[in-house]
């Protein structure tokens, strides 16, 4: 199953779902054809460059394709509930609360793998145990912010659930910037001859 | 999942996780805090690696360890220490947990 997630499948799937969610938005939604066909041009780009770079052989290959899948699914999403919205099948508030959720969703599963990602300790100019707390706490300040974020999304009234999300998502990003300023200055300090 | 919830019932391995969490450490630092033989923590570090809850990575002449673990698997990790969760039911741990092995002479 695995295997099969990180083979160029999937990805290809993926990108033939995007190309036709925009035309079916831009079906739907004529009178932003210039819009719709940015958006067409850049995905044509997009595509291109990601199959590209998912060709790599190895484990090199297989992160980018799982990446590019992933980055696919959340656009194909996204253009989903657009279509969703156009078509009248839901109201809008339906579709922001759904929109909400899925981008709290990709915080937790992005802070989530946050620490998961080492790096060779020989590789390192900073201090490994300090890189090690403030990638850890990173990705707790991503997840906490998601859940944050999706429960807004989905239970919050919907003049509060807006603010409460991009506050949620602000905060976490304010944490990252705080925490590695503080690991970048650490490392400038024990490079630096006393 | 199942080799996390493996690598996580056992105390000895999740004093190595608890160690990791302060720093990077060299797997003969990591062994000195426990009373067990080599061939023993080894086969802990074996099943960490193998959860993929810890990296290591050969500096020198020494085998630096460090923690690998997702959040979700950090809050495991918290959820066993508070509640003590060990495995009593299924296949046999092939690392011992009262590691009190006598080294060959």
């Amino acid at each position: 199953m695995s295997a099969l997630l990180l083979s160029t499948y999937p990805l290809k799937a993926a990108t033939i779902g995007v190309l036709a969610l925009i035309v079916a938005n831009w079906m739907s939604d004529p009178h932003n054809a210039l819009i719709w066909s940015i958006a067409l041009i850049t995905a044509g780009v997009g595509i291109f460059v990601g199959m590209t770079l998912g060709r790599c052989a190895g484990t090199r290959g297989k992160t980018i394709r799982a990446s590019l899948f992933g980055a696919a699914l959340i656009i194909a999403a996204s253009l989903a509930l657009v279509l969703i919205k156009q078509l009248g099948l839901a109201s809008a508030g339906i579709t922001e609360r759904a929109n909400g959720v899925m981008m709290g969703v990709v915080l937790i599963i992005t802070g989530n793998y946050l620490p998961k990602t080492v790096r060779s300790l020989t590789a390192q100019r900073c201090d490994p145990a300090r890189r090690q707390m403030v990638e850890r706490l990173s990705g707790w300040a991503l997840v906490l912010a998601g859940f944050v974020s999706a429960a807004a999304s989905a239970f919050a009234p919907v003049t509060m659930a807006e603010p409460l999300s991009i506050g949620a998502g602000l905060s976490a990003l304010l944490v990252i910037i705080i925490l590695h300023f503080w690991l970048m200055r650490t490392a400038r300090d024990t490079q630096t001859p006393s | 999942m199942s080799t996390v919830f493996k690598a996580l019932s056992d105390p000895t391995r999740r004093r190595v996780l608890e160690m990791l969490r302060r720093g990077p450490m060299s797997a003969g630092d990591l062994a000195a805090e426990f009373d067990v033989s080599k061939p023993t923590m080894s086969a802990h570090f074996a099943v960490l690696r193998e959860a993929d809850l810890v990296a290591s990575e050969k500096v020198g002449k020494s085998v630096i360890y460090q923690l690998k673990l997702s959040v979700l698997e950090d809050a495991l990790l918290g959820f066993a220490q508070a509640f003590g969760m060990t495995v009593k039911s299924g296949a046999p741990d092939p690392t011992p947990s009262n590691d009190k092995e006598v080294s060959d002479p």
